[in-house]
């Protein structure tokens, strides 16, 4: 009948109390008004000067649970050890003066580690302005732990520097229910003296100790952050980055040496590394009344600390708002850096829970794109072709101007090619050095020259310029063999440039690195239109595209994102799942995204599942692509696949061609994949020169989406045959019922013959209802507009 | 009747809870009288003739406390039903709690600490205020504790520091209710009544630490939208600024009185105006403000009110709230 019984475990909170008199009073109220009631409460006033004390008093003197300790001022470490000795409770929370905790947290983390015995719960903290009310965007536990909460010892052990860096909880000593036992048998000390990171400390020593972690899906704590203020955290220090950089050598220490981490976790150690370092760097230059040569000196400290510039070369993720810095600092240009306007305020953040961490980061993407850019580019171009290639690029900057230059090269392409290569010169320098010893480091050298040029000119020109320009976007474009991709990318670079003539158009392919996203980041406006490009890849197939879609809707919340026509498939298996349910996340979170789906299942599936966003029906954007060949037509094209997709098995390909030899002498076969991946400079011609292929044919017998839609667009007749999964044939059903000169027989290869003799007659041509590539113009203009209004 | 042995030497507090209309609500605001840490209550549920299944659930949970005691009665007002709840309460003290707000477990224990250690017959505490997606404390919660003669109390209400006019966040000995009752079917019914109480109090005490967790996300509870029915302020300071003309205990504060009654008037003038509201109550509202106004020429309140007065005389309600929302920056409601 009465609840809350006598008979329940006592529980001893610790606040150390320094100067807070301003909040003070909530957090004790929010203490007192708690529903678990077997409480001790232990206030260390750690020689407060202002009214704190009072305040301590008066609530002890109204609550008997409530105990305060007077000590001289020495520190919050002091203060917490003196609290945690004098701890009679079976479990420890702490809270901080200036902090107010939820009415049930202690409630809810004590039945939580009676379920699940780890010795450490840890719940999910609430960022919110307390001088204003406002609650700020805080990350959550479920996003990073996902539903595996309870983390036994070992997990724990293995995933540690992996949940450091993505929770950002399990810094400070708030919002957690630790074991008195535990704590004081292994002797777990917040170091006096330390004034940052000591809580961190402390951590650390308890985690080697404890029996796992349970993650408590709830939030438990209220973290006062006050925006814009000249609170403690918020003054400057000098000592700020080698303190973070102990902290660093504290970690690495606990985590056994670097040299034992796996690669997540090394990433996720150089993430950290690098974030943390790139925090001081924002502090340093957010510091007011430090001279200009203090502040120097101090990023030439940053700049001379090896263990911080590793990280930033190796790490996978540098915050969006902090990329810029990085050249800079690599190039040791301090003076530039201070220049540098500053942040917005309300990014600036206090030491412990960081809010700039990524969902999801993404170490192989990032390699991967950049070997392979590099590869490309030296494959395609050779030493010699690209310092030829650069010398003509700066005669033409002298010559035209920087505007001219861009669009004639590509401005981004350009950009992408000297970046990546200077940063990544002294690892390709072998392979230069055996294509052609004499001229590498000519190479070298003009590069650098190059991009000095280009330095200054793009960070006074470009980047300002293109920040304020009106720009469309088109990223996730395809710069691999498959020539139907680069057609897609093609004819989405014509509908941009002939539909929406006054947005600059830039590109950012897979392949591209991320210095050059992070570039692009650094110069989109809230006007900007992103498009993301369309094909088959939104899914679990290949999931590092669809990662990088998910990290494109994620970095740019605030812009309209178009997701040109695509088909949707996610596989039922638990990769397939696990994807699914970030893109979601992900997807639904974005406030203004419109999805064209290329048939009616990928469009079921959006609208079922990213209900988030608006979802349409249309073609691929390809069927725009039109162009007329007057060729003499002769021959017939076999276009099939030969992979996994086909459900053609080769004997039965082999008849194909055998019947196809019956009505025509003369039977090509294409597979429409480049021998070669197709870069954003041969994609034209590739497309083009496969568009001229299939123009000059009879008919084309096809079982590949491409295949099919280059026919159409070319008006070749066609054959199409269906492929192991729904692709071809959903889209046939959606667009193409009532086209001429196409004719669908599924895997009915009786009907092959027939169908040929119908379309190999004299005058036969295919033709298809083009409404449906105007209805999806009409829509992207609607779009469009409609944001401008 | 309650039969707990333990608490024969305490004092049984009596909690009236006034239902109606809160099915959702009900019991989260039971539960947490039922968590009190301090257990020796008498809780009386009064089911104002609530049209949804508040009758039932009130029932329920009085089948397995045997504390909670249910008043079912046809509907009445809020004032009705907390003047039921008077009627029946066993306590020798008396708590009231509005059923979509909720209280903390020690609001009782520590309201009936302070009343005994401060001699006081009225306790009251802070209150924080549930906005659909903030909280604000009303106060900072500093666990100060302040004592007050009645006139005190009431100066205090009148400046909306320390001492609050609202029902709910107060302890009260039973005595200084004594045969005072909540005006029936009146909305702002706590500007009529708390005075009351506090004169009735040799001394009130507040203590600044919030207990009680006040739901105003409710758009029905008078904080919403202008109705003619709020012109009970009107007259409810009307009675008070009558009470502080005719008694002389009460002369220090009686210009600060009329200040507000002034105040209250032309704000509420100006929103008839605003809502386009008319009507007998408002004519009668006016005829009592002129009335009052020939004594009120007498004192030194704020000069305006005088010049308002003569151009709502002179030039009607149209003009006068003009003026007014010249005056107040048109922000004030």
């Amino acid at each position: 009948m009465i609840p809350s019984g006598k008979n329940r475990p006592l529980v001893s909170i610790v606040i150390p109390v320094y100067n807070a008199e301003k909040y003070l009073g909530y957090c004790l109220n929010s203490v007192m008004s708690q529903t678990y009631t077997q409480l001790e409460v232990i206030l260390i006033n750690d020689g407060s000067t202002d009214g704190s004390l009072a305040i301590c008093q008066r609530y002890a003197d109204m609550d008997p649970r409530f105990r305060v300790f007077d000590i001289p001022n020495g520190g919050v470490s002091g203060a917490r050890n003196l609290g945690v000795s004098k701890a009679e409770g079976s479990y420890i929370a702490f809270v901080d003066s200036d902090d107010t905790i939820h009415p049930e947290m202690i409630e809810q983390m004590v039945a939580a580690e009676e379920e699940y015995h780890t010795g450490l719960i840890v719940g999910n903290v609430q960022m919110v302005d307390f001088s204003t009310g406002k609650v700020l965007p805080t990350r959550l536990s479920s996003e990073c732990v996902g539903t595996h909460r309870r983390l036994s010892a070992e997990e724990f052990k293995n995933r540690r520097m992996q949940l450091i860096w993505l929770t950002s909880l399990l810094e400070g000593l708030y919002g957690k229910l630790y074991s008195t036992d535990t704590w004081k048998k292994n002797h777990v000390q917040c170091p006096v003296g330390v004034s940052l990171g000591e809580d961190f400390i402390a951590n650390l020593q308890y985690f080697a100790a404890c029996q796992g972690v349970y993650f408590l899906d709830q939030t438990v704590y209220y973290y006062n952050n006050i925006q814009n203020s000249n609170s403690l955290t918020h003054q400057y220090r000098p000592d700020l980055f080698q303190t973070k950089m102990m902290l660093m050598d504290e970690l690495e220490k606990h985590l056994g040496g670097i040299a034992r981490l796996s690669g997540e976790a090394l990433t996720c150690f150089y993430n950290y590394v690098a974030s943390s370092g790139l925090y001081c760097v924002e502090r340093l230059r957010q510091a007011q009344g430090v001279a200009a040569e203090e502040k120097q000196r101090i990023l030439r400290l940053i700049c001379g600390d090896a263990r911080f510039m590793e990280a930033l070369n190796k790490a996978a993720f540098i915050h969006p708002q902090y990329a810029r810095y990085v050249p800079l600092l690599r190039h040791g240009r301090m003076d530039k850096l201070l220049r540098l306007p500053l942040a917005n305020e309300a990014s600036s953040q206090k030491q412990a829970p960081r809010q700039d961490t990524p969902a999801q980061p993404t170490p192989g993407l990032a390699n991967r794109t950049l070997r392979k850019g590099l590869q490309i580019s030296v494959r395609l171009l050779g030493p010699r072709a690209l310092s030829g290639k650069l010398q003509r690029l700066e005669q033409c900057l002298a010559e035209f101007g920087i505007r001219e230059t861009m669009s004639r090269y590509g401005f981004s392409s350009r950009k992408r090619l000297v970046r990546s290569l200077v940063a990544r010169l002294d690892a390709l320098l072998p392979a230069m050095i055996d294509a052609s010893r004499t001229h590498a480091q000519d190479v070298k050298d003009h590069i650098y020259i190059t991009e000095q040029r280009q330095n200054r000119m793009l960070q006074r020109l470009l980047v300002n310029d293109l920040r304020q320009k009106k720009k469309a976007l088109l990223l996730c474009t395809a710069e691999h063999q498959n020539i139907g991709d680069a057609a897609i990318t093609l004819a989405e670079q014509a509908i941009l440039r002939r539909h929406f003539p006054d947005y600059f158009q830039i590109e950012y392919s897979t392949y591209e690195s991320p210095e050059q996203y992070a570039f692009i980041q650094s110069i989109v406006n809230e006007d900007d239109i992103i498009f993301i490009s369309g094909g088959g890849n939104l899914g679990s197939a290949y999931a590092e595209e669809e990662e990088l879609h998910r990290r494109v809707v994620t970095d740019f919340p605030f812009n309209k994102i178009i997701i040109l026509p695509q088909t949707i498939s996610f596989a039922a298996d638990e990769q397939g799942r696990r994807e699914l349910a970030l893109s979601q996340k992900a997807y639904n979170a974005h406030p203004d995204l419109i999805i064209f789906a290329r048939g009616q299942q990928s469009l079921d599936f959006a609208r079922a599942h990213f209900s988030g966003a608006q979802s349409f029906l249309a073609p691929d954007v390809v069927m725009a692509l039109r162009r007329r060949y007057a060729l003499d037509r002769a021959g017939i094209l076999l276009c099939l696949r030969e992979d996994g997709e086909g459900v053609l098995s080769p004997q039965q390909r082999q008849e194909v061609h055998r019947l196809a030899l019956r009505q025509d002498v003369a039977v090509e076969r294409s597979t429409n994949m480049a021998l070669h991946d197709v870069s954003r400079e041969m994609r034209s011609a590739v497309v083009h020169a496969e568009l001229r292929r299939f123009a000059g044919k009879r008919l084309v017998i096809t079982d590949r989406l491409h295949g099919l839609i280059f026919a159409l667009v070319t008006g070749t007749p066609v054959i199409v045959l269906r492929t192991a999964n729904q692709k071809i044939t959903e889209y046939y059903d959606a667009f193409l019922k009532d086209a001429e000169g196409c004719c669908y027989i599924g895997a009915d290869m009786e009907k092959l013959e027939a169908a040929m003799q119908g379309l190999l007659r004299p005058g036969i041509g295919s033709r298809f209802d083009e409404g449906v590539v105007k209805a999806l113009i009409a829509r992207l203009k609607d779009a469009v507009c409609g944001m401008e209004g | 009747m309650i039969q707990q042995e333990e608490n024969a030497a305490m004092d049984l507090i009596s909690v009236i809870v006034p239902v109606y209309g809160v099915e959702k609500e009900l019991e989260r605001c039971v539960r947490s009288i039922q968590r009190q840490t301090y257990a020796h209550l008498d809780i009386i549920l009064v089911d104002d003739g609530s049209p949804d299944r508040c009758g039932a659930i009130c029932d329920e949970l009085a089948e397995e406390d045997s504390r909670i005691r249910v008043i079912h009665k046809p509907n009445g007002g809020l004032s009705d039903a907390r003047n039921a709840g008077i009627n029946a309460a066993l306590g020798a003290f008396i708590a009231f709690v509005d059923s979509d707000d909720w209280i903390d477990p020690m609001m009782l224990e520590v309201l009936h600490r302070v009343c005994l250690q401060q001699e006081a017959c009225i306790a009251e505490s802070s209150f924080r205020n549930l906005y659909p997606a903030s909280i604000k404390e009303e106060t900072h919660c500093t666990a100060e504790i302040r004592t007050a003669a009645p006139i005190q109390a009431i100066e205090s209400n009148l400046r909306w520091e320390w001492f609050k006019t609202v029902v709910w966040n107060k302890l009260y000995r039973r005595e200084v209710i004594g045969d005072i009752r909540f005006p029936k079917g009146k909305v702002h019914e706590d500007e009529f009544t708390t005075h009351r109480f506090y004169l009735a109090a040799r001394r009130i005490a507040y203590v600044d630490i919030s207990f009680y967790n006040y739901n105003r996300t409710r758009a029905s509870s008078i904080t919403g939208t202008f109705r003619l029915a709020n012109l009970d302020a009107v007259e409810a300071y009307h009675e008070k600024a009558n009470l502080a003309h005719r008694m002389p205990e009460l002369a220090a504060i009686q210009v600060q009185m009329c200040n507000n009654y002034c105040y209250t008037f032309f704000d509420k003038l100006m929103q008839c105006v605003r809502t386009e509201m008319q009507g007998p109550r408002l004519e009668e509202v006016i005829g009592m403000f002129r009335s009052d106004m020939q004594w009120m020429r007498s004192l030194t309140l704020e000069p305006h009110y005088f010049s308002l007065f003569d151009r709502l005389q002179a030039c009607g309600m149209a003009d006068c709230a003009r003026e007014w929302e010249k005056l107040t920056g048109g922000g004030a409601s």
